[in-house]
């Protein structure tokens, strides 16, 4: 029953939401047309937050943390922005940009697994660190590059967005579930002193999870300039936490040793249809309510997060699953 | 255990069905219910939904704005939404974008955070036959309707200027407090104070630009450096709320604030104690919530279809002024300059 939870709490909100919205259906094609334009608009919006998450899950899963996830995407996207818009931005920009990527989180990893620092330690040091350098690259200007390149937008629409984001989630589900990589990593999570003991090269694989997670800011810093075809040194702030609180309402453990990509995928969606859900029932606020709806939202988003954990961690669940934890 | 995991696939699968069905017949923007049955034939009957989008949420300058919108919204009989996102993002103000092109309203007018991110969304608003209309910071390239501006940019800056040149008796070194070299309106101010320096007051000297980052007590920090950098130091102009207030306070705790003059844009109820103290002679500011209330009437007439022009009379409130500068913005009015004599007189709830 545990594996149902989430999906039913995001179906609910989606019903509530819709019933409690600024909109009402007048035929059958009404209603499907809302919706085409409500799912193409709430995937591209999370699409960012999806894509940084899915790295956040594995960096979980060790027991570690990557506070600086939002900093490094913004990184990212201000290297990127310092080229012109034209079609050699494809061959410039784009290279430059994973290039970064996979350095930042090389960067970290290092930190965490040759140097040894507290991945929390590590990540807010260098949450600090990139985000300056995301001024030093930008100064105070918001650049728009992305807006000329030929074919970029593709990245920040609904299709676009879609495919990435199956491509990483079946091809890192299917590499991640069936290979021994993923008791790695909950081992490592779990008891890294055992891990050791069991012959898994846990520095190794440490720095492996860091750079992916470097890899998948960068898909992320794609999707993000994609749609909104800017950025500023200051873009992205505080994205972090959505990132990370997202992962946790999936049920991976903080403390390692579980993690879930499909509850991470719930996750993302429970938290952008409650957003998007706060957003479009304004009208229903003012009539209803003595204060803005909208102020909601972090106190929505806390009861969310604590009581989804909370049943993803008490209720009775299959006994098969709980190996895996 | 491979059944659930079969299961776990099953659930995005799932997913992919229900959005793959939303779009495969092609995501298509039209003017939605929320402008409700037969809006086509423009004012009428039905009434007309207005959405609002300040840079951000619980700040006194837009819950003024806030307050005038929505008194011209029931003086005119229409639906306003006001909202927006609770810190100062492009990103975040594109979701409230989405939101509403999906919902079908009739006008959004946006103040912009980074004018350069909404020109997507803008298109995107049009296509779907709602207006776009910028307040109180511009986007010029984003192909908006039209602006509805505070002030004629050149005539703030310059009056800024000349008030600065007036107190320094034209000539000396001066320097300049502003939020970012970000802010489209702000900037634009700034540029115009700057060209009236360079043509009219050719003794003054322009010595640094400190930025402020939109942030009292860091003002105040950079502007006592500011003056220790140049003791010849004589004016200083402020270009934003929080600039004015922190660099009076610099040279409140510095006691230079006899020999150095300061001018610039803030709100009354800021500036009140250092305007007592006699540390500033003056500021500048206009009506917030007259803008609130400007921004929604043009909207409110542009959407019922009347043709403006410099001198158009539009309903509840008189006739309307263009720029000089740009045929596209909607000038509020002249900045009211704000002195110890005449401060008690206004009441603009900032």
């Amino acid at each position: 029953m545990k594996q149902f939870i989430l999906p039913a709490i995001l179906i609910s909100e989606i019903i509530f939401f819709t019933w409690i919205g600024d909109y009402t259906f007048k035929s059958p094609e009404d209603f499907l047309r809302y919706f085409q334009s409500y799912s193409a608009d709430l995937l591209t919006q999370s699409a960012p937050v999806l894509l940084a998450a899915f790295g956040m899950t594995l960096i979980l899963a060790t027991a570690g943390i990557d506070l600086s996830i939002a900093s490094m995407i913004a990184l990212i996207s201000c290297v990127m922005s310092s080229f012109d818009g034209d079609v050699s931005f494809w061959w410039k920009a784009v290279p430059l940009g994973l290039l970064v990527a996979l350095v930042l989180g090389l960067t970290n990893g290092s930190l965490i697994a040759v140097l040894d620092v507290p991945p929390i330690i590590a990540t807010l040091g260098t949450m600090i660190l990139f985000r300056g350098l995301c001024f030093t690259v930008m100064g105070d200007l918001e650049k728009s590059p992305f807006f000329d390149v030929p074919g970029y937008e593709w990245f920040g629409r609904f299709p676009g967005a879609l495919l990435l984001i199956s491509l990483v989630y079946l091809g890192l589900g299917a590499g991640y579930h069936y290979s021994r990589k993923k008791r790695e990593l909950l081992m490592i999570g779990g008891n890294p002193i055992a891990a050791r003991y069991a012959g898994i090269p846990v520095d190794r694989r440490l720095i492996q999870v860091y750079v992916f997670s470097g890899f998948m800011a960068f898909l992320s810093a794609v999707c993000f300039t994609a749609r909104n075809s800017s950025v500023s040194g200051s873009s992205l702030t505080g994205m972090e936490l959505q990132v990370i609180a997202a992962v946790i309402l999936g049920g991976t453990r903080v403390q390692g040793g579980y993690s879930s990509l499909s509850g991470t995928f719930f996750g993302v969606f429970i938290i952008a249809v409650l957003d998007e859900g706060l957003r479009g029932a304004a009208g229903w606020g003012e009539e209803n309510l003595p204060f803005k709806l909208s102020y909601l939202q972090y106190v929505l988003i806390g009861i969310i997060l604590i009581g989804g954990v909370w049943m993803n961690t008490h209720l009775p669940f299959p006994k098969k699953n709980a190996k895996s934890s | 255990m491979k059944k659930l995991k079969l299961l776990q696939l099953g659930h995005f699968f799932l997913w992919i069905a229900i959005l793959l069905s939303g779009t495969s017949c092609g995501v298509k923007q039209e003017s939605g219910p929320l402008s409700n049955q037969g809006s086509e034939d423009g004012a009428g009957d039905s009434q007309q939904v207005i959405a609002m989008l300040p840079k951000l949420i619980n700040i006194d300058y837009f819950d003024a704005c806030n307050r005038g919108a929505a008194e011209a919204a029931s003086d005119l009989g229409i639906r306003l939404i006001y909202d927006g996102p609770s810190e100062p993002s492009g990103s975040e103000q594109n979701k409230f974008m989405d939101t509403w092109i999906r919902q079908g309203v009739d006008a959004i007018c946006i103040a912009p955070n980074q004018p350069k991110t909404i020109r997507r969304f803008v298109e995107k608003a049009q296509a779907a036959g709602i207006k776009v209309f910028t307040w109180d910071s511009d986007a010029v390239e984003s192909g908006r309707d039209l602006m509805i501006s505070q002030v004629e940019e050149s005539e703030l800056g310059e009056m800024l200027m000349d008030e600065i040149a007036g107190q320094m008796n034209g000539k000396g070194e001066w320097a300049i407090a502003i939020a970012s070299l970000d802010a489209a309106n702000l900037n634009a101010w700034r540029r115009y104070a700057e060209a009236r320096a360079l043509a009219k007051y050719p003794e003054m000297i322009l010595v640094d630009t400190v930025l402020t980052k939109e942030d009292e007590n860091y003002a105040r920090q950079k502007v006592e450096t500011l003056l220790n950098a140049h003791p010849n130091l004589k004016g200083i102009i402020a270009f934003d709320s929080n600039s004015v207030p922190g660099a009076a306070e610099a040279l409140k705790t510095t006691g230079k604030s006899g020999s150095i003059a300061l001018t610039g844009c803030s709100t009354p109820s800021k500036m009140r104690p250092y305007l007592n103290q006699n540390i500033l002679k003056s500021f500048f500011l206009w009506d917030p919530s007259a803008l609130g209330d400007l921004t929604v009437r043009v909207a409110h007439a542009v959407l019922s279809g009347k043709e403006l022009k410099e001198g158009t009379a539009i309903p509840g409130y008189g006739p309307i002024r263009f720029s000089k500068e740009d045929s596209k913005t909607v000038i509020l009015s002249d900045p009211i300059r704000f002195t110890k004599d005449n401060i008690d007189e206004f009441d603009f709830g900032i």
